[in-house]
């Protein structure tokens, strides 16, 4: 009994071991290196393609180990036969954890005129590998349907020659965009030059600036302080229109260096007047009239007038 | 930052700036002047004159109007003097006009005369085959340059039979194959 059960437990591992045997690579993730390259062909589709078509192709090729695969080793694009025509083609690895594997990715064009469907096949193409041992090998035949583009039911003398192209006019819709845009650019510029005179100009207006600053300060009040503020201001302006302190005894030439404000020369003598009074009469303690304010902007105002047209 | 802005607001910059799109203005108006004027020389053909520096597009304007006005020769000589000018796709075109010139005559002859032209047919048709090809190689995408390929192949005669040679004996002189002269002549 025991000798039998023996016989059937070693059976059993015999048939265990030979099932291993015959499974065991085949589960393998890693692909056994080959003596020989073998090359697969894998193409979108083998049917429906006419004269002109590019046909693109491309074979995974398996290399022995130690052996590469370059462009060198693809031949120079031109015709392959009187009806194929090779364009371009290059090698590429698939990817790092199948280093034996090369990509061929090849493109062909199709010259072939046929009068009804038929089968064509691209001739096998010789390549080479570059390593210990280079060799030789062929890539597998490929065949594939061509179609008409005739219709083959259309006689030879019924066909119509498709007419001559005339000329197209050229496009000038790029170049009006372009001569727009540019136009544009000028229109921009200029309004930043403008923009820039304006400020600048604005800058150079003391008595502008003045009279917006002095308005609001005598408006609210008609104190000596306030009159003495708007005062200073005005003083300001004159100093900045004349280049240099502006004293009474030079009025004359500030009216020759600007005509603009000669109009208002008696009044400018006022000023000054009043401004000695505010600012050098120890004794100006009791109010001033009630419209020296409104005179003081009234001032104002008329130097911003004469200022605009000095410029 | 405050030194940059003064510096772009500057009159210098400002107007170096204006001076630059000016020119760049002046040089457009100048290509859009010469592009209309290039068009409007397009639809009046007879007015194009062709000489060392003309246009490309105005010589097959030219080698067009050429062509439907049953001038192929001088068709032909223009648009040789562009092939290798302009872009693929321009070439592409001039390469379809011609192939398609030549394969115009090829077809006619063919329809007219049958295999007694087969000489001058197949001349015809090989520069046509070559023209459209070359085009198709340019842009693949023509489809009446297909389509006239295609064409081109159908009616392209067969290459003529050598005669065979099938004479077996030998025979010493032109005697010898004259017909009631038992063995031949003298």
């Amino acid at each position: 009994m025991a000798v039998i059960a023996r016989r059937i437990a070693l059976g059993r591992l015999g048939l265990t071991m030979a099932i291993t045997a015959i499974f065991l690579p085949g589960c393998s993730t890693e692909k056994s290196p080959v003596s020989k390259p073998v090359a697969a062909v894998n193409a979108i589709r083998d049917y429906g393609y006419v004269l002109g078509d590019l046909i693109p192709l491309s074979f995974t090729i398996q290399l022995p180990e130690g052996e590469s695969m370059d462009g060198d080793a693809l031949p120079a694009p031109g015709p392959v036969n009187k009806w194929l025509t090779l364009r371009s083609g290059h090698v590429e690895m698939t990817s790092e954890t199948t280093p034996h594997t090369v990509q061929v990715q090849l493109i062909y064009q199709l010259f072939k005129g046929v009068r009804e469907p038929e089968l064509a096949t691209i001739p096998p193409l010789r390549l080479h590998t570059a390593g210990r041992t280079p060799q030789s090998f062929e890539t597998p035949p490929w065949s594939f349907t061509v179609t008409p583009v005739i219709p083959p039911e259309v006689l030879d003398d019924d066909v119509e020659v498709r007419p001559p192209r005339p000329t197209e006019p050229v496009p000038t819709a790029r170049a009006s965009a372009r001569l727009y845009s540019w136009l544009a650019g000028v229109l921009l510029v200029l309004a930043l030059l403008g923009l820039g005179e304006f400020t600048r100009h604005r800058r150079t207006r003391p008595f502008a600036g003045a009279a917006k600053t002095l308005r609001p300060i005598l408006r609210s009040r008609q104190d000596a302080d306030s009159l003495r503020q708007a005062a200073r201001l005005l003083h300001r302006a004159f100093d900045q229109t004349f280049g240099e302190t502006l004293f009474a005894r030079e009025l004359d030439r500030f009216c020759a260096a600007h005509p603009g404000f000669a109009p208002l020369r008696d009044r400018l003598n006022s000023f000054f007047a009043l401004s000695g009074a505010l600012f050098f009469d120890p004794g100006t303690t009791t109010p001033f009239e009630p419209d020296t304010g409104k005179w003081l902007e009234d001032l104002a105002r008329r130097c911003v007038v004469a200022e605009r047209k000095s410029l | 930052m405050e030194r940059l802005t003064r510096r772009l607001w500057s009159r210098g910059f400002l107007g170096t700036l204006l001076l630059i799109t000016l020119a760049g203005s002046a040089l457009s108006a100048r290509q859009l002047l010469t592009l209309k004027s290039h068009n409007r020389l397009l639809s009046t053909h007879e007015q194009i004159v062709i000489t060392n520096d003309t246009d490309p597009q105005l010589i097959f304007a030219k080698a067009y109007e050429q062509q439907q006005n049953g001038d192929p020769l001088e068709a032909i000589q223009l648009y040789g003097r562009i092939l290798q000018r302009g872009d693929a796709k321009f070439r592409a075109q001039v390469r379809f006009n011609l192939g398609t010139l030549y394969l115009r005559d090829a077809a006619r002859i063919w329809k007219d005369r049958g295999l007694l032209e087969h000489v001058r047919v197949n001349t015809l048709l090989s520069a046509a085959k070559d023209n459209l090809r070359e085009s198709l190689v340019l842009v693949p995408e023509q489809w009446d340059a297909r389509y006239n390929l295609e064409y081109a192949l159908r009616i392209t005669p067969p290459p003529k039979e050598k005669p065979k040679n099938d004479f077996q004996g030998s025979k010493g002189s032109v005697f010898a194959t004259l017909p009631a002269i038992p063995g031949g002549g003298p």
